[in-house]
């Protein structure tokens, strides 16, 4: 297991390598540069060349590839931003990541708080109406985009009744530990609209697979052989069917990971949260490239890692399963 | 006997034996079991209508979606509009019919570009086995790590201000041209289909290995089938059903992946109407006209939800296992 794991994150370097790479060239390739325009001005072409040359843009793109690798790995610097004078990547990240963080991880807190119990409560009453209700409810929530449920949200919650914000985030860095927020009233008020949002369609889809999954799992040969020995249903269910029921559920966290990541970038547009999707939005716009790779590395880096840690609980939760 | 009668009844056996072949291969047995789950059925039907409703939409929407009605800009429902109308007083109904189009076509054109891909490389990939198969395999673990929406992003921004300010690159140029004749949807097809195909050539893999051995393969080989009718008439007939299957389900993706791209302002080029762009639009004026989010909010919704439920049922029908007692 552990050759297995350190195999794997050998692996990841290849996989990171040529995500930069591609990045790297392509966000340059994107016709528009950094400096086309201040504000509504475009400046004149002198200045445009000394700040090129201030940040190397007249160097051939290998040898800018080269200093970058070289700053990233030897410094663990990502750049400056060439948008926010003064700033570097590193601090817009550090900022930026910890609100979609917190978003990400209370919207996925959510969806597994409802999503489970709602999956296993309508596949242990299979074809009654509450199944069919939370069937049909679980539907509904993944066929439901951010950009639908966000504005709907907004609408009724922050317009007409006026119990929440329209938008913005309730927390600011710097943050406890580096990204906690501090969970003031405000923080949470803040909160509900976005999470909810996020949460609703995640939620549905875990609710969806825990059903499926459980349906199947109870049909299997070794619960008949626990019901034949006379345990409890309970028991029978929550020792013997649950665990294994939950394995396809872990194997759709990775996916679903990437789904509060892609989520993110949504709900933050949509409540103009100053997370790191909005900020990877703007960037693209701004051709501001080092934001734009270093964004897109730290995405890809929780991608690689979410994946992993999806195959390791797989082989946690099914002894059957060894990687060698 | 005579020879015409005993023609007659080889006639009748065969017949029979075709009927039966008929009445219960595994791709009847699974549309029958589709056209039983109400709830899939309804999916499908409406999904039908809302493919009409796209092909016909210059008989059906009362107006073209570009006209524009200065005096009536921000119009409440009305016998006039029935869903109101945008900024600009163009009928949001007629907008959201003519929407249809390119959620329709991005879903469409999206999963056949990411069936073929992950066909193509997953069969081959099981079929050739040994050092090919390593090497595929590899490749789409290796694009596992990738973060795709990422990449759809760029290439929407590179594609975007490569058609407004043009190409030096010889062969861009009509692609370009295509593409604003498309209403720069062509753009937004390519950027898609690389969305979901490694996951399509891993089921297609997984399929071929499953079916490799099997006995009727082993068959076709020793009547002296070559590798592409083996390839053709035997594998992928049986390939296909679970990657279509798992197309279906990836169909709202797309379609969600679509309005969020329109939502940000990477979508289809103005006037041409998305539901993402109108979604965007109704959202900007959400404080003082939340009617204009209604119309295409709900045929998004109902689009979507649609997909889903057909999706789930050919799921179901083509998986015996989750069959429900």
């Amino acid at each position: 297991m552990t050759r297995y794991i350190i195999r794997r994150i050998l692996w990841f370097i290849p996989v990171l390598f040529a995500i930069i790479l591609a990045t790297f060239v392509f966000v340059r390739a994107i016709p528009g540069g950094p400096f086309d325009f201040a504000g509504d001005k475009s400046l004149p072409p002198q200045v445009v060349a000394n700040l090129e040359a201030k940040y190397h843009l007249n160097e051939p793109v290998w040898k800018q590839f080269g200093r970058y690798l070289y700053d990233l790995i030897v410094k663990q610097d990502l750049g400056p931003s060439y948008r926010y004078r003064g700033r570097t990547v590193n601090d817009i990240i550090r900022d930026a990541l910890p609100i979609s963080a917190q978003l990400g991880a209370l919207a996925l807190l959510l969806a597994l708080l409802i999503g489970i119990p709602a999956g296993i409560i309508a596949a242990l009453k299979q074809n009654t109406p509450l199944d069919y209700a939370s069937t049909f409810v679980a539907i509904l929530g993944v066929s439901i985009p951010n950009i639908v449920m966000g504005p709907l949200l907004i609408w009724i919650f922050a317009l007409k009744l006026n119990w929440f914000p329209v938008a913005r985030w309730g927390a600011q860095p710097p943050f406890f530990l580096g990204f906690l927020p501090t969970p003031t009233p405000d923080f949470w008020r803040h909160a509900v609209l976005p999470v909810v949002t996020l949460g609703t369609g995640l939620s549905a889809s875990i609710a969806r697979l825990t059903r499926a999954s459980l349906l199947q799992t109870i049909r299997e040969d070794y619960i008949r052989t626990a019901r034949a020995k006379g345990l409890a249903e309970r028991v029978v269910i929550v020792r013997h069917a649950l665990k294994n029921s939950l394995i396809p559920v872990v194997t759709i966290l990775g996916p679903m990971f990437a789904a509060v990541l892609t989520g993110t970038f949504t709900t933050e547009q949509i409540f103009g949260i100053p997370g790191l999707g909005k900020h990877f939005v703007t960037s693209v716009g701004n051709r501001d490239y080092p934001v734009v790779v270093g964004t897109t590395l730290l995405y890809s880096v929780f991608l690689v890692i979410a994946n992993l840690m999806v195959d390791i609980t797989y082989a946690w939760l099914d002894p059957r399963i060894r990687y060698d | 006997m005579a020879a015409a009668e005993k023609a007659a009844i080889r006639e009748k056996a065969k017949e029979a034996f075709e009927a039966s072949r008929r009445e219960r291969t595994p791709f009847r047995d699974a549309m029958r079991q589709l056209l039983k789950n109400r709830a899939a059925v309804i999916g499908g039907v409406f999904v039908i209508l809302v493919i009409l409703m796209a092909i016909f939409a210059d008989f059906i929407a009362p107006y073209h979606f570009a006209e524009v009605h200065f005096e009536d800009n921000y119009a409440v429902p009305s016998s006039k509009y029935l869903a109101g109308a945008d900024y600009l007083g163009r009928d949001l109904l007629s907008r959201t019919i003519y929407g249809a189009r390119v959620s329709l076509a991005v879903a469409f054109v999206a999963s056949s570009v990411s069936l073929v891909i992950g066909l193509v490389i997953g069969m081959v990939s099981g079929y050739a086995g040994g050092r090919i198969d390593n090497f595929l395999m590899r490749l789409v673990d290796f694009l596992y790590g990738f973060p795709f929406l990422i990449f759809v992003i760029l290439l929407q921004v590179y594609f975007k201000a490569l058609s407004r300010r043009g190409s030096g690159i010889a062969f861009v140029g009509p692609l370009l041209d295509l593409n604003r004749r498309m209403g720069g949807m062509l753009f937004i097809f390519i950027a898609m289909g690389f969305l979901n195909w490694l996951q399509m050539a891993r089921i297609a893999r997984g399929q071929v290995l499953s079916y490799k051995q099997k006995e009727f393969v082993e068959a076709a080989r020793m009547v002296g089938a070559g590798d592409a009718r083996i390839i053709f008439r035997h594998l992928l007939p049986n390939v296909l059903g679970p990657c279509i299957v798992s197309e279906t389900l990836a169909i709202p993706g797309y379609i969600f992946t679509e309005a969020f791209l329109s939502f940000i302002g990477l979508g289809v080029d103005a006037p041409t109407p998305s539901w993402g762009i109108m979604i965007s639009e109704g959202y900007t004026g959400l404080r003082s006209y939340p009617h204009l989010i209604m119309a295409p909010a709900i045929a998004l919704v109902l689009t979507v939800l649609a997909f889903n439920f057909l999706g789930d049922g050919l799921r179901d029908a083509f998986d015996p296992r989750l069959r429900g007692e």
